[in-house]
This record gives structure tokens, sequence and C-alpha cells, in this order.
């Protein structure tokens, strides 16, 4: 048996779940992983949440993998080392520490943050990605009074409940006529609403930043109807694009990520695969192409893709669509799809739960601080996705 | 679609439940500790949750739902009672990696 070089580009929860789960799966051969950052690899959620809310002294992100756990799995980090281009024929890829060489690749680079015309060029305004923006807006928010949070999606809203913690005056501006237009439906979105507000939150629904006014740093910012607001740091949350740039030019197929299929192999390359923010792949079920920016879903797709290596098989990747927002001390949770339908209940211990419907089947629920009745939900969902992947993987289903 | 190990040692992760159960594991309970062996089997866990910083994420359940459930008047994870009839150590070491918060310990004995 020749080992195999497996290149794992990207160390963030995918890259580095998939690396430990080659382990698992005794991979024989030789895993390299690429880390653009400096520093061992991170979790991210912890970012936008204790990281900033910490007062005083720095609260580092918990770390995916250590150095005793790279030495026992046998798995070289590059640290540091941004992919700079791949060469799917020759099989390589261009770092700053020479061209690597790979049997298998794997891709994991991620998303990088959509950025606003609006604010270049003026200090006070943060983006929020990685470590080191976590660590410049924790720090930037110490001598913040007002801070502007440009965007109502998930993050922002976790951005403005951190910032709240410490006393900051905290504004969202939101272009949409309400919050979590992209994802959530307006009964969702209106609970979200409700408890920025209980908790000190001003929310500027349906308007846009015209123009930022400051010299050097952040001062003002006009909004679309004309009024102006004083802000002293702003944080732009307006979504994420995958990581793609550097595979311009490679044969890969892009477009809003990687295409890939519907077992995470990115199309027309047999032995380069992608996982996490960067993949879309064609669901064989409906046959459209999906990406998720969801940590549960990076570490499925992961495990996924480091079984399927090294059985030699091509499971299909599916999921149970789960993500989590903690804001105001309060757990947001939602899991799998919204429907055209949906019904409110109360738990109690006075949280929530939407649970959503198409026609009469469940196919969703969104939880306010009702993690066992969303639970409940989630494992009946999961179980119906284990049942379609078994039948996916033991034969053709017939009246699809 | 034949998922048999051909490489590298896999066990799938759909047929984890027909390899393990053969076995019958007995578990003991001291307050939230729970130790968990396998009969014929020198394997065992202790496993530790920390209430503090548990969120009720439920991760750990659906990656080991024999062993661990929310509390639902806390949604706080706890340890099921009972006998669980197929607590493999992989569906243990998921619980243990898939918690946002690392709120579980499992501690191989």
């Amino acid at each position: 048996m020749t080992p195999h070089d497996i290149l794992i580009i990207g160390a963030s929860v995918a890259g580095v779940r998939l690396a430990q789960t080659l382990r698992r799966r005794k991979y024989p051969g030789h895993i390299r992983l690429l880390d653009a950052e400096p520093g061992l690899p991170y979790d991210k959620p912890a970012l936008s949440k204790e990281v900033l809310a910490a007062e005083g002294p720095q609260a580092d992100p918990p770390v995916l993998i250590d150095e005793n756990q790279l030495t026992a799995l046998d798995i070289e980090l590059l640290q540091g080392c941004p992919a700079e281009s791949m060469d799917t024929a020759a099989k390589t890829v261009r770092t700053p520490a020479g061209e690597l060489a790979f049997t298998t690749a794997v891709i994991a680079t991620g998303a990088t943050p959509r950025t606003l015309p609006t604010f270049a060029d003026l200090d006070g305004v943060h983006y929020l990605r990685s470590r080191a923006d976590a660590e410049g807006l924790r720090v930037a928010l110490e001598n913040t009074r007002h801070l502007a949070v440009v965007g109502g999606g998930f993050i922002g809203g976790e951005v403005a409940s951190s910032a709240r913690s410490r006393g900051i005056e905290v504004t969202i501006i939101e272009a949409a006529p309400r919050l979590l237009a992209r994802t959530m439906p307006a009964e969702v979105a209106h609970e979200v609403a409700e408890l920025h507000r209980a908790n000190g939150v001003s929310l500027e629904l349906g308007k846009s930043v015209s123009y930022a006014v400051g010299e050097g740093q952040i001062d003002q910012i006009v909004l679309s109807d004309g009024r102006t607001l004083e802000v002293d740091t702003l944080v732009v949350g307006i979504g994420a694009r995958p990581e793609t740039d550097w595979l311009e030019g490679s044969g890969l197929h892009l477009d809003d990520g990687i295409l890939c299929e519907p077992d995470l192999r990115a199309e027309g390359a047999s032995d380069i695969f992608a996982i996490g923010d960067v993949a879309r792949w064609r669901d064989p079920h409906t046959g459209e192409y999906r990406r998720l920016e969801h940590w549960t879903a990076a570490r499925e797709q992961a495990a996924l893709v480091a079984t399927n290596i090294c059985a030699e098989a091509s499971t299909a990747f599916t999921t149970t669509e789960y993500i989590w927002s903690d804001q105001h001390g309060v757990r947001i949770q939602h899991v799998g799809h919204i429907g055209s339908s949906l019904t409110r209940t109360s738990n109690k211990q006075g949280g929530l739960l939407f649970t959503h419907f198409a026609g009469a089947e469940i196919v969703g629920a969104t939880g306010f601080d009702a993690s066992h009745e969303l639970l409940g939900v989630r494992q009946r969902l999961t179980a119906a996705a284990l049942d379609r992947r078994t039948q996916a993987s033991t034969g053709p289903v017939s009246g699809r | 679609m034949n998922l048999v190990n051909r490489r590298c040692g896999v066990v799938p992760l759909l047929r984890l439940k027909q390899i393990h159960s053969g076995t019958r594991p007995t578990t003991t309970t001291t307050g939230r500790d729970r130790t968990i062996k396998e009969e014929g089997d020198p394997v065992s866990y202790s496993v530790e949750i920390n209430e503090e910083t548990c969120n009720g994420y439920g991760n750990c359940v659906v990656a080991a739902p024999e062993v661990f459930d929310l509390d639902p008047d806390t949604n706080i994870a706890v340890l099921r009672d009972g006998h669980p009839a197929d607590n493999d150590d992989e569906a243990l070491e998921e619980a243990e990696a898939d918690c946002p918060v690392r709120a579980i310990a499992l501690h191989r004995k």
C-alpha cells in the first residue's frame, strides 16, 4: 500500500476535523494542514461572543488542536501559510513555503466578510472573521460609547449583544425592513427584534448608511433617511463570500463556492474535495446546489469526506441544518428549514418554540431558550435524514 | 453501495450499531459522573458534564442518544439512566468533540 499525501487547505473547524477523523479512521499517509493564519488553529463561534464580551484581559478563542495532538496524530501544520494557487493537473499548491504536491487535496478555505465601499479608508470600521479581527474589535470597544452594527443577521446580533453587556450604546442598521430577512420568517425576526429592544439596542430597519464622516477615524454616519448618528466604532456584518479567489484559473468550477458532486468531490476532479463554507455541493434529491456556513455542517462534511477517502466510497452528504446564536443571555437555536406556516408554543420556563411546517409536515423549528423542545424536532429530522441516507446507500430509490 | 472497509480500518458510521450490538454495557452512576463498562471489554469511561459551561446545544444527544439527554427543566445536558444498548466509543468521542463549548470530558480508563 502506498502512503498517500493529503493536503488540507484551511485549518478552521472543517480542516482540523478532517485531519482528526482521517487518523481516527487509521489513514496511513502523510497529512499536511495548511493554515493561512499564524498560531494554533482556533474555533470561531466564540469570536463574536465570549471574546468580544471580555473586559480587561484578552480572552482567546478555544484552540481546535494543540501541539500534543498534532504530534500524537502525526499531522504536519504549516502556520501562516496561505495557499496562493492550485495546479489541478500537476496536483500541486503554491504557497509562500514553496510548491506542495498532493495525492488528495481537501479545500477548506472558508469564507471572507463582504465589505462595504462606504467605509473604505476609515479607522474604527471593523469586520469580524478571524482571531485578529476579534481582538482588534475587543480592544476598540474599550473606548467605544456608540457602536453601530451594519447588518441585522446573527453575527451582527451577537456583536450587539456582546457590546451591550459592556455597557456600550448600540444601534443595528439593517437595509431590509426586518432582521434576519434572508434566513428567518417574520415572526421569528420579530422575536429577535423585541429581544434587542428589551436589552436597549436601537434598531434602524429599512435603512442603510448613505455615507460616513470622519477624518481618519469614523465620527458620524448619515442614514438613508437623512439622520446623523454619532459613532465611535462600526462593525459591518453583512455576510460572507467563499474564499475562492486563489482558485481562479485552476479549472475548478467556481460559482459562489466550489461546485461539488453530492459526495463533496470537486466537479471534474477525482482527488480534490471541498468542505465547510467554501463547498457548494449538488443535492442529489433536488438537483440544486447548496452551500452552508454552519459550524455543525462543516464538521459533518469533514467527517464524511474523511470516511469516504478511507473507504474509497462516495457517500452523498446530507445534513439536518442546525445553528445557534447566543444573544442577551437567550439561546436561539434553529434546526431544519423554514416552511410555509409555523406555530408558536411556550414552554414552562418561559422559552418559546416556533415549529415550521410545509403543509402538514414539520420541516424545522426555531427555539428561544427551548433547547429541550428543539432537540425533539432535531432528532426527528435527523432520523428522517438518516433513513434517506440509508436508502440512498443501499440502492436506487424509486418514485423520486 | 458497499461501505465495507477496504483500506484504513474504516468503521462506516451507519454500521456502528450492527458492529457493536453484541455488547451490553453496564453503568454505575456517582452524582453526575457515570462509569460505562462494556462486558468482556476492559475499556471504560467516565463521562463528566460541566454544568457551568453547558448551554444545551444538544449536539451530544444527537451523537450519543443512549448516553445523553437534555433536562427538560434546565435545558442542560444530563446522563441518561438505565442501560444503554450500544454506547460505543466512537459515539461517545463524537459527543465529546461535537460540544461547541467543550462541556463534556470523556476519561478513558
